[in-house]
């Protein structure tokens, strides 16, 4: 089977994005679903670029039968990219978001505890003083 | 006792077992401090743990277990305690095994021990699924953490040192995204193992829950978690 060049591309363009998700996952910078997320997305466009008939279908849901040009697959790709980086900052994020959230609340426990060891001192110093 | 211990029980939802815990714990140790990591909760969570005398620190939202766990590494080591012990907040986990799973690592046996219901003496009253998922996370850990031998690598009945919650807090904050709650015991058990922490494991036995389905089993999670393996096993490969 040869393939044409467009199906090079996009072939080419599928791979990169499995890829980078890959990286991403073994160097620890994305979760789980993201992973997945995008690994479904790369294997669907490596198809569909294999075997553009499957393209066919969309024509026949959506009632149209003009060809994709290159405008379009080109903008495409861009915005996929682009997804794929946004997606990538809001995990990482969320991972941030995460672990402010875990240290704010141990710093507000601790000023809490502090607070709560000097009212009890200064409690007992009272006493002590009344004592006196 | 000379150590300082902390026993961290993080919960969501648990506002009917919660203060049953705390007070069976506050009463076999007296000496420890029991700190509630309330999770979000939308019930009475927080002020029943508050009522039993439990320390409490509630998450302004639901994390889904993981920074909850971290949160009390975080305490321990800022709030200077000797040694951290986690227990459940659905009352599943019995305090009175508190002792044996600390006892390994105040010995310096071990920097984490972890709470088994498989070894000898231990429950094994799982279903035919519990147990599949049971072999494939131990021969995942089997597999990726040579020199370590768990039996029950998704227990949470866990006691660590302070050298263990140091290295696992710089791996969590500096070197890695939050782990699934689903995973996070297994990914500790692979951490520690390449970080040459010494794990030991100690029998204990569980209480079925008296309230409400596990949080951490269900139809959805059951699916997910064969591929959330494979994902750990891309992830963590060498």
């Amino acid at each position: 089977m040869v393939l044409e060049r467009y199906s090079l591309v996009g072939v080419v363009f599928s791979l990169l994005i499995l890829a980078f998700d890959l990286y991403l996952l073994r160097k620890h910078k994305i979760d789980g679903v993201t992973f997945t997320r995008w690994f479904i997305i790369g294997i669907v466009v490596c198809l569909v670029s294999i075997f553009p008939a499957f393209l066919s279908f969309i024509y026949l849901v959506l009632g149209t039968e003009v060809l994709v040009s290159a405008v379009t697959v080109s903008s495409f790709m861009v915005l996929l990219l682009l997804i794929f980086y946004l997606d990538y900052k809001v995990n990482r994020l969320n991972d941030m978001l995460l672990k402010l959230t875990a240290l704010v609340a141990v710093e507000k426990y601790r000023s809490r505890r502090k607070d709560k060891e000097e009212e009890d001192s200064n409690e007992e110093n009272a006493y002590q003083s009344g004592q006196v | 006792m000379s150590y300082r211990t902390l026993i961290m029980v993080p919960a969501y939802n648990e506002e009917k077992t919660i203060k049953e815990v705390v007070e069976r714990v506050k009463e076999l140790y007296p000496d420890f401090d029991v700190l509630v990591i309330n999770d979000g909760s939308e019930d009475q969570t927080e002020s029943e743990a508050l009522k039993a005398g439990a320390d409490v620190i509630t998450l302004p939202f639901r994390t889904y277990g993981t920074p909850a766990v971290i949160t009390g590494y975080l305490v321990a080591l800022r709030c200077c305690y000797d040694y951290l012990v986690k227990i459940d907040g659905d009352g599943q986990h019995k305090p009175e095994d508190i002792l044996s799973v600390l006892r390994p690592v105040v010995e310096g046996l071990a920097d984490i021990c972890v709470g088994s219901r498989y070894l000898e003496n231990g429950e094994q009253s799982d279903s035919l699924i519990k147990l599949a998922g049971r072999v494939l996370s131990s021969t995942l850990v089997g597999n990726l953490a040579k020199n370590v031998k768990v039996s029950d690598v998704t227990s949470g009945f866990r006691a660590w040192n302070r050298r263990a919650l140091e290295v696992l807090l710089d791996t969590y904050l500096n070197e890695r995204s939050f782990s699934d709650d689903s995973v996070l015991w297994l990914v500790e058990t692979i951490i520690a193992s390449r970080k040459e922490l010494k794990i030991k494991e100690v029998p204990i036995s569980v209480l079925p829950r008296k309230y409400g389905g596990s949080k951490s089993f269900s139809f959805l999670k059951m699916l997910k978690y064969p591929l959330r393996l494979i994902l750990l096993l891309m992830e963590m490969m060498r």
